[in-house]
């Protein structure tokens, strides 16, 4: 077989060469990075470049995710106000905390943390916009990568590794945030370890593991989560985030997380919002910068052009304004795009969009509230295969999933229509009317919840939303309950086996 | 000298498995927790662990000392005495047929009554066979429960008073449950390590599971049966209450089930 025991060595040491290097291999590090929207990529080339730059430097990258404090996001950092500004000794500051300082690490100050001053948005913006002015580099240039130096809780004196420079904004009353971010640090690890093999890195629902989900995995860059508690016009609550983390959504392959503890939890849910408004940020300057600057604009302007001069004079003529517009109103676009974001994710934070009933549910075999002569359960399903709720024409006569809208062309969002038959997202994945016989209820199985999928409508798909317009909250509890009723239809009662 | 180190060398690696057996406890790579089974089943599992434990290890001995005296005796044999061989030797065969072939049948006997009372229906304990809790169906990757209603027995099919809820499993304690096991996917296992537990789920079938927590407590239960990427996921728990206190539990858990967002409130 082998002729010298020699040669045996050498073959020998092949697969061991192998599984080194295999092991080598697999233990290299793997930068991960987000991915654009397409809408991006579809910018004129200098301007895509822009957006790109703009969205890093404002959202960071994964290993090192980070966004701006208006942004109702629980980034983490510890919170203190400026208390004294010296004038002489630039590279101090005396601080008082705002959150106690605790046992945990990440809330403890020390040597090497990033400081950030929250400058109110909109005067920071009129500052570096006057510097820009006159061909200055902006005064805030000078405060990135501030780290703190020491740290002296006695007398509340922070040192720093730079001298601040002179902008009017830092006085005593302002706030700073001293290791901003590490929530999210600490929620991107988590959500690349439990949910980025399905939704992305990105949260773009385009993970490694998507292609074989169907449903496919929430892409959460449009900033539109199926299952809320809050009004139609709201985004989602981040309690309805933690809700469907904790119990997981059935009849998809969203399992429950309930095995992690509640901190970790809260890290992904923050994390989650984040990418959402990462990607929702993302289209809204695409839009904005996509009306004057989308590669669609020039190809258009060149259409009917044959001379070459007059081609190279259009497009010198389209370069010329884009570089002035990202010198000039990019930079306000950005900002006020992202004001006018936080301020409507803001409202859904609170408890006041939450959506409850103004009654109580009826008896499913009691007199029905909305026409006393009916019983709940008959009114219900009058109203489902009734022309007022139209319930019958998605889900079906009897409940299956299986309506004749499910045979008819849909239009797309721009007004065209699909190639094959059937209803359709936001996203345009394929969706199925819910087969309302299986009792299987994916944004949870309480009257509560099945109360809200038909007030609130369920975001991103055909279910329209019925309350305070097409019914009465006291119609919908009828419906609720004659829908909850449907999977027991054929009563089958026999002992577990 | 030679031969004394190739018979050290054999004899070095059956005593160094016994002294790594012995400090398994000490390393913490035995049972979990403090070794004892959390339920009454679990202790007589136990007692034949260890008894077959302690049956493989006077065997293995036994084997190991008869393997050296061989090495020994065979290497040291001069050069000019004949060889002997063993094969076709009737009464040495004989003795290896039956000592191992009396020891299964010992075992395959005194575990019997065990093995029916966890895994056959009829020999269940009684109380187990009226104290039917919960419909367990594992799917990827998760642990989907349904429960009757208070006072309801559980029935086959869904009922409407039905509750659900998702991995954490709520039992009564000190009282022997059973729960229906059933696959929605994929082959799970369920398994509740520290007291003893592990059956798997198979696709199709209704599998009736019983066990008894001694103590109220939480108790690890996860899936063991590698089921997909997203195995790991299946980790759950076990939550025995005191008795009365399950009740209330369950009682609270209907309230939630048919929370209106409105009577709660007010």
């Amino acid at each position: 077989m082998y002729h010298s025991i020699k040669e045996f060595r050498v073959w020998a040491a092949l697969p061991l060469c192998l599984v080194c290097a295999s092991f080598c291999a697999g233990c290299a590090k793997v930068e991960s990075r987000f991915v654009y929207d397409e809408a991006t990529d579809k910018l004129l080339p200098e301007a895509s470049l822009a957006v790109k730059a703009s969205l890093q430097s404002t959202f960071g990258t994964p290993a090192d995710p980070q966004i701006p404090g208006y942004f109702p996001v629980d980034r983490g950092g510890i919170v203190a106000e400026v208390e004294e500004v010296s004038t002489k000794d630039r590279m101090q500051l005396r601080i008082k905390l705002e959150t106690p300082a605790d046992e945990n690490e990440q809330t403890q100050i020390t040597a090497g943390q990033l400081i950030e001053f929250l400058f109110d948005p909109e005067d920071a913006f009129d500052i570096a916009a006057d510097a820009l002015e006159v061909k200055l580099p902006s005064p805030f240039d000078a405060l990135s990568g501030l780290k703190v130096v020491s740290y002296d809780s006695e007398n509340g004196l922070l040192k720093f590794d730079k001298p601040l420079p002179e902008i009017e904004l830092i006085e005593s009353g302002l706030q700073i945030v001293i290791n901003p971010n590490y929530k999210l640090q600490q929620g991107s690890a988590l959500y690349s370890k439990h949910c980025l093999h399905c939704h992305g890195v990105s949260g773009d629902g385009n993970g490694p593991t998507a292609i074989y989900m169907t449903p496919r995995p929430r892409d959460y860059r449009r900033g539109v989560f199926k299952f809320t508690s809050t009004g139609p016009q709201n985004k989602v609550s981040t309690a309805d985030l933690k809700h469907l983390v904790i119990e997981g959504i059935p009849g998809t392959y969203m399992a429950s997380f309930k095995m992690l503890p509640d901190e970790e939890v809260d890290l992904l849910v923050e994390y989650v919002k984040y990418l959402a408004l990462r990607g929702v940020t993302e289209r809204v300057i695409d839009i904005e910068v996509g009306i004057d600057f989308a590669q669609t604009v020039l190809e258009d302007e060149l259409e009917d052009v044959e001379d070459a001069d007059k081609r190279l004079e259009i497009m010198n003529e389209i370069r010329e304004e884009l570089a002035e517009f990202l010198e000039s109103d990019y930079l306000e676009i950005d900002l006020f795009g992202m004001l006018d974001l936080a301020d409507a994710w803001d409202e859904s934070v609170g408890e006041g969009v939450l959506q409850s009933p103004s009654i109580a549910r009826t008896d499913p075999d009691g007199p029905s509230a909305a026409d006393p002569t009916k019983t709940s359960l008959e009114n219900g399903r009058l109203l489902y295969l009734g022309n007022t709720a139209q319930c019958a024409s998605c889900h079906g006569d009897a409940g299956k999933g299986d309506g004749f809208q499910t045979r008819q062309l849909q239009k797309k969002p721009d007004g065209s229509e699909y190639d094959l038959p059937g209803l359709y997202d936001s996203w345009s994945n394929p969706l199925k009317p819910r087969d309302l016989t299986r009792n299987i209820y994916r944004g949870g199985r309480r009257p509560i919840d099945v109360f809200r999928r038909i007030y609130c409508g369920i975001k991103g798909t055909p279910m329209p939303v019925y309350g305070g317009k097409g019914l009465s909250d006291e119609q919908i509890w009828d419906i609720v309950n004659y829908v909850m009723a449907i999977p027991f239809d054929e009563q089958k009662t026999e002992p577990a086996k | 000298m030679k031969r004394l180190c190739w018979l050290l060398f054999f004899l070095a690696w059956p005593i160094l498995a016994l002294i790594i057996s012995a400090l398994t406890p000490a390393l913490n790579w035995g049972f979990p927790g403090d070794g004892a089974s959390d339920s009454p089943l679990g202790d007589e599992i136990d007692h034949l662990y260890y008894l077959i434990l302690v049956l493989t290890v006077i065997v293995f001995i036994g084997t190991q000392v008869g393997l050296i005296y061989v090495l020994w005796t065979a290497s040291g044999r001069p050069k000019d005495q004949p060889v002997w061989y063993s094969h076709g030797n009737h009464k040495l065969e004989i003795i290896w047929t039956v000592i191992p072939g009396a020891i299964l049948l010992f075992l395959a006997f005194y575990q019997m009554r065990v093995w029916a009372e966890f895994r056959i229906e009829s020999s269940f304990p009684q109380q187990a066979r009226t104290n039917i809790i919960a419909e367990v169906t594992a799917r990827q990757f998760e642990w989907r429960l349904r429960y009757p209603a208070p006072g309801k027995k559980l029935e086959k099919h869904a009922q409407p008073g039905d509750m659900y809820s998702v991995n954490d499993l709520h039992v009564p304690a000190g009282v022997p449950v059973t729960i229906y096991l059933k696959s929605q996917d994929v082959q799970h296992s369920f398994f509740l390590p520290s007291l003893r537990i592990k059956q798997d789920a198979v696709p199709g079938l209704s599998i009736p599971v019983w066990f008894e927590a001694k103590e109220p407590g939480e108790y690890p239960l996860v899936c063991a049966e590698l089921c997909g990427w997203g195995h790991y996921k299946m980790g759950a728990k076990l939550i025995a209450h005191p008795p009365e206190e399950y009740e209330k539990y369950m009682k609270q858990l209907h309230k939630d089930q048919y929370d209106d967002g409105f009577s709660k409130n007010r």
